[in-house]
Order: C-alpha cells, then sequence, then structure tokens
C-alpha cells in the first residue's frame, strides 16, 4: 500500500497516517544526515588551499620603464599651490588602496587617464602613445585623492619645519625655492638649490633641515607623486606679523 | 541608444579637462614658526698633561656660543666618538644619530712659546667640512685665544662676525658713590675702571675701543668726559651750565653727539674731537635728548617730546629731513640704532609695563623682547643680542638677550646694582 497522503484517499485510516508521517520524518532526517555526510566529507576531500599573496600593481616594470622614458622631463608646470593645514594631526593610515585591475585595454585604444590601469599579469598591454608626457605622475595624482596628498604633504612640511634651525636675525632675504628628490624608501636623492634666499648660512640650514628630518613617509604605490619636489621656504623675516 | 556612448564620453573629457595637470613631484611651501639654536658638539682633543688648558678652551667656547642662544651646547656624555678618534677620522653619522647639527673639534699641541689649537667645524647632516683654522696662545691669552676660536665657529656656521672677544662697560651704583667697570663681554676679567663720583650715566665706547665718553657728577657738576683705558687720562669737553649728558661716539670716531642744556632747553649738540667745538643739531621747544648715530653716520635717532609725549625721533645730518621713529604708545626713550643699521632698540611703556622694544628704522615692525623696569638698551657689535638693565627691587642687573627674542640672561650678580651698560664695538 502507498504510504501518501492524498486527497485521493480521503476515507484512509487515520492509524495508517500516523506511520506515513513517521516514514516521511525518518526519510526527511536521512536526507538531511546524509546531505551533512555528504558535505563534510566534500570539505575534508576540498581542503582549501593555503592563502595565496597576490600583488596587484598597477603598472608592469615594463610598462613603468617605458613611460618613464617617454614622460622625459614635463613642460612646464603650473604652480600647484598645495598648503594645507599646517599638520593636523591625524591617524597614520596605510596608503590609499589600489584598485585592482580588470581588462586588459585595447591595444590602440587613445589615452584615457580613467582607464583601469594594467596588472602585472597582464603582459598583452603594450603600447602607450608617446604624445602622454608626464602621464606616469599625473594618473597617479589623479588616483591619490587630493586629501591624501594634502596629509603626506603635511607630514614633509612639518617634520622639515621642527628641524629647520635659523638661530640669528637676518637681515633682508629672499624666499629660497629648493628641489628636493626622493627615492621610494623616501630617504633623499638629491637637494638643489633653484633660487638662493642670498644668505649662505641660511641656504645651508635649509639642506641640513632635510637631511635630519628625512626619511620621509611616503604612498608606496603612489610614489611618483613625490619623486621631484619643490619646496619654498619662508623665514620668520619674510612673514607677515 | 546610440547617445549615450557618446553623452558618456563628453562627460569623461569633460572631467578630464577640469583637473590640473601636474608635474612629477609635490609642491609646497615651509613656513618658519620659530627661532632654534643648533645643536654643538664640541671636542677638545690634548694630550692629558693639558688637561688644564683645555678644558680651559672647552668650557670658554661652551660658555660663549651657547650665550649666544645660536648654539646649543651638547652634553659630551651622549657622544659616541672620542676627540682623538673624531680628530682622526670623523663619523658623521654617529654625530647625525645624537642630533649634532654642528661639530667643533679643537686638537691642542704644545710649541715652544706656548699651545696651538687647531680647529674644525664639521656639518654632520651635510656630511662636509664647512671650514679649519689654527691659532696660538701663550699663558697670557689663553682665555682670549679662547673667545677667538668661538668667533671663528660663530663665523664659520652662521656667516656673521661673532661679538666674543668684545667687551662691556657699565656703571655699578654703591651707597653713595659709582664706579665704572669693565668687563669681557661673558662677565670674566672684571675692573674698576673708575670709582667715587657722585653718579656716573650713560658711558659710549669709542669705536677703536681706547676711550670712553660719559656724564660724570662730581659734587653736582655735570660734566661729558672721556676717559683714556689705558691711560687713565681723563678729559673734559662739556661742563657747561645745566645738563651734559648722553654722549655717543660717531661711527668714524670723530664726533661725539651730545644733549647740552646750557641754552634753555636741552638740545641735541655734536662735538668734533678735531676741532673741539659743539654744534647743534636740534633746535625745537621741548626737550631732544639721548641721541645714537647709525652706522653710516648720516642720520641720528634721539628721544624728543616735541609732540607732547617722549618719542623716538630721526634726523638726517646732511639734508634736514625729520622722521619719526615710534609710532605706537605714549612713551618711548632711550634709542639705540643696532650697528646692522636696520632696526632701532628703545624702551616703550606697554600696558603699564616697560619694554625692551625694537622697530625698523621706519617704525615698522615692532618687535617686544622682554618686559619689566628695563632701561637702557645697548647692542651687541654683530647686532645679534642686546645687553639691558632691568630693576628688581630697588637693585638694576644687567641682562642679555638675543634681538630675535630667546630668554633674558642676567650677566651681573643679583647684589649688585649695575645700569647703564654699552658694549664695545
Amino acid at each position: 500500500m502507498s504510504p501518501s497522503r492524498t486527497a485521493a484517499d480521503p476515507h484512509a485510516d487515520p492509524a495508517d497516517l500516523h506511520g506515513l508521517d513517521l516514514l516521511v520524518s525518518l526519510l526527511v532526517h536521512a536526507l538531511v544526515i546524509g546531505t551533512i555526510v555528504v558535505l563534510a566529507l566534500w570539505e575534508v576531500h576540498h581542503t582549501p588551499k593555503p592563502l595565496q599573496r597576490i600583488e596587484v600593481s598597477m603598472i608592469t616594470p615594463a610598462a613603468l620603464d617605458r613611460m618613464l622614458r617617454q614622460a622625459a622631463r614635463p613642460q612646464a608646470k603650473p604652480r600647484q599651490q598645495a598648503r594645507p593645514e599646517k599638520a593636523r594631526p591625524q591617524p597614520s593610515k596605510m596608503p590609499a588602496p589600489t584598485r585592482p585591475a580588470r581588462k586588459p585595454a585595447k591595444a590602440e585604444a587613445p589615452f584615457d587617464p580613467f582607464k583601469p590601469l594594467e596588472s602585472k599579469q597582464d603582459t598583452t598591454a603594450t603600447t602607450t602613445r608617446s604624445n602622454n608626457s608626464g602621464t606616469l605622475a599625473n594618473m597617479q595624482m589623479q588616483q591619490l585623492s587630493q586629501q591624501e596628498m594634502n596629509r603626506y604633504i603635511a607630514m614633509i612640511q612639518a617634520s622639515v619645519e621642527r628641524h629647520w634651525k635659523v638661530p640669528v636675525s637676518l637681515g633682508p632675504v629672499k624666499n629660497p625655492l629648493v628641489e628636493l628628490r626622493l627615492n621610494p624608501d623616501g630617504s633623499v636623492a638629491s637637494i638643489r638649490i633653484l633660487e638662493s634666499s642670498g644668505n649662505a648660512a641660511l641656504d645651508d640650514s635649509l639642506g641640513r633641515a632635510i637631511m635630519a628630518a628625512a626619511p620621509f613617509q611616503l604612498p608606496q604605490k603612489q610614489f611618483e607623486a613625490f619623486r621631484d619636489n619643490r619646496i619654498r621656504f619662508v623665514p620668520k623675516v619674510n612673514q607677515p606679523q | 541608444m546610440r547617445l549615450i556612448p557618446s553623452l558618456l564620453c563628453l562627460l569623461v573629457l569633460a572631467i578630464s579637462q577640469s583637473i590640473p595637470q601636474q608635474a612629477a613631484g609635490a609642491e609646497f611651501e615651509i613656513y618658519q614658526s620659530s627661532y632654534k639654536p643648533l645643536q654643538l658638539a664640541l671636542e677638545v682633543d690634548a694630550d692629558p698633561s693639558l688637561q688644564v688648558q683645555s678644558s680651559l678652551i672647552d668650557n670658554v667656547v661652551q660658555n660663549d656660543l651657547g650665550s649666544s642662544q645660536s648654539f646649543a651646547a651638547m652634553n659630551p656624555l651622549s657622544f659616541l666618538d672620542s676627540a682623538s678618534e673624531s680628530w682622526k677620522q670623523v663619523d658623521y653619522g654617529d654625530w647625525r644619530l645624537i642630533g649634532a647639527d654642528v661639530l667643533a673639534l679643537c686638537h691642542m699641541t704644545v710649541t715652544a712659546s706656548g699651545w696651538q689649537i687647531q680647529v674644525q667645524v664639521h656639518d654632520p647632516f651635510r656630511s662636509k667640512i664647512l671650514g679649519s683654522a689654527s691659532f696660538t696662545a701663550t699663558a697670557d691669552n689663553l682665555r682670549a685665544t679662547a673667545h677667538e676660536v668661538s668667533n671663528y665657529i660663530y663665523r664659520t656656521v652662521l656667516g656673521i662676525p661673532g661679538y666674543f672677544s668684545s667687551h662691556i662697560i657699565y656703571v655699578r651704583k654703591l651707597q653713595t658713590t659709582s664706579d665704572l667697570v669693565y668687563m669681557d663681554q661673558d662677565g670674566a676679567n672684571k675692573q674698576v675702571v673708575a670709582r667715587n663720583f657722585t653718579l656716573l650715566l650713560s658711558p659710549d665706547w669709542s669705536p677703536d675701543g681706547k676711550f670712553v665718553a660719559l656724564n660724570t657728577y662730581v659734587g653736582d657738576q655735570p660734566r661729558i668726559e672721556l676717559f683714556d683705558l689705558q691711560s687713565g687720562r681723563r678729559q673734559t669737553i662739556a661742563d657747561y651750565n645745566g645738563l651734559n649728558s648722553t654722549p655717543a661716539f660717531s661711527p668714524d670716531g670723530r664726533r661725539i653727539a651730545a644733549t647740552l642744556s646750557y641754552a634753555g632747553t636741552p638740545q641735541i649738540y655734536i662735538y668734533d674731537l678735531k676741532t673741539q667745538k659743539w654744534r647743534l643739531v636740534t633746535h625745537t621747544g621741548g626737550i631732544n635728548t639721548s641721541p645714537t648715530w647709525s652706522p653710516d653716520g648720516k642720520w641720528i635717532a634721539f628721544t624728543t617730546n616735541r609732540d607732547g609725549s617722549p618719542q623716538i625721533y630721526r634726523k638726517n645730518l646732511e639734508t634736514g629731513e625729520v622722521d619719526r621713529v615710534s609710532l605706537v604708545g605714549t612713551y618711548n626713550t632711550s634709542p639705540a640704532w643696532s650697528p646692522k643699521g636696520d632696526r632701532i632698540a628703545f624702551i616703550s611703556l606697554k600696558n603699564w609695563a616697560y619694554a625692551i622694544t625694537t622697530v625698523q628704522v621706519d617704525g615698522s615692525d615692532i618687535r617686544y623682547l622682554a618686559t619689566g623696569k628695563v632701561e637702557s638698551p645697548a647692542w651687541s657689535p654683530n647686532g645679534q643680542m642686546l645687553v639691558y638693565a632691568e630693576e628688581h627691587q630697588g637693585i638694576r642687573q644687567l641682562y642679555r638677550i638675543p634681538s630675535w627674542g630667546g630668554h633674558p640672561v642676567a650677566i651681573t650678580p643679583v647684589n649688585e646694582d649695575a645700569s647703564d651698560p654699552a658694549w664695545s664695538r
């Protein structure tokens, strides 16, 4: 006799119904237990692989090299007035997360600063057009938000200022301009006085301040934005009272 | 539907245009927030038999440079290299590690007539030697030689001459009499030049340091006298009726400006040491007093009450042009023109307290340095320090303060009433 509770058999014995219920319940239990066992066995067979470290870089080393060569020297740059509030204490964060690259760009695509960048694994990305001068820094600058930029600048400003020692009353001086080239690790590659203050001792104090403040904390991925910096020093005699 | 991609393209284009192009690096400004001393590591390398002499050099140089407040002498316990190691080979890294901005190395050896002191000045952060020099000393002038070493280090690092070989004279007031006291700028070698005067006021050095002009009172008779510091000879140049006060040597040493009142109100006159004649400079109603010369000798600044309250004015001796220097406040006296020529120091009444004040010669950029019962400021020869007297409970002490701020440091003892300082030029 079929143990089914259907309308086809409305006059079935109620006692028989109980027997059917039991059977159904047993079947369901068996199904659930079976599923659990199967899943457990499955898990055993598919032990997760150890965590793999996947590095996502924005640009291949080859492309980087190529772009650097193409970038040559940037043309006359508009003076960027990046002067954030002085060294607001901020919790030290890690550099801005990088976006993983997605699709390889088409080889002949025109330059678009917003397109996803090529990943390391992607070796199909080949040409970048030669008229994109200064592109590397530009792209990175745009990815590094202005706020983040200002935070790193504020840190450099604060540490150099702390080490900048002017120990005497200065006569009339100009505001010196210093070119500061940095290495990716934040150490100083070179310091050059582009515009002298007219006072040799004051000019000397600038290099001393930068060397004493180095190394600087820089965003690792967006280091390009801090490769070649220009700092205008303003001594107290030239500040409005 | 084909419109959408082209619209998207337009949007992207618009955004990319609006983002400013930037070069490969950041551009920003750094503002000096305060004056800070350079950390100075000083080491004197000498044979143990020269212990006494070398520690004298060490102490004097350290005290000189530290008292300028342009340098802060570091504790030798923090040094990683001994003097003899450093003299052979300087390891800049070791000095950078302890934060030494300047490393001064002295090497002392015995010569036939005394000692030789070789000096090297290094810049550890820029890994370079800034200069080296050699000095010879005898038992008589070891201390003076130490001051010269200080001058050398100061000049090599800061590019301006030091003042450590200069002297200060001041008036010491006793119960009923006054003495004129001469000392080195660091307070050593005190000597009484003149004693038992009723009163002595406002001494001033001749530029060559051989003479002092000052206002003496013998009995109740005021005179302007010249003291020859070498021979001790005295010469009266003014003993007219009324005031004969506040003499000031011109920068070329040929003339003395002073205040005389025999013609009525006190006015500024100039005495020519060659012709021995007085010439009237100011002739306004009211008081004109306490002249001070500009370093080029073309101007005289002085105190006058021609506007009703005491104020600082300056007068061009060639054109006769007169400008007001003190533009703020109702009481400004005792001007002193900086030897650099750029600023004038004076005493001003500010919020019910007196203040050592400096301004540019046109009266702009006013700076207050020290407040209290302060009086009679005088400049160091290089224009970096000011010496002045300040009264506490009836006793005046001499203090020094850097012209850029810093903190005042007393250079005379608390139990001596010292006033009217003058710094040799």
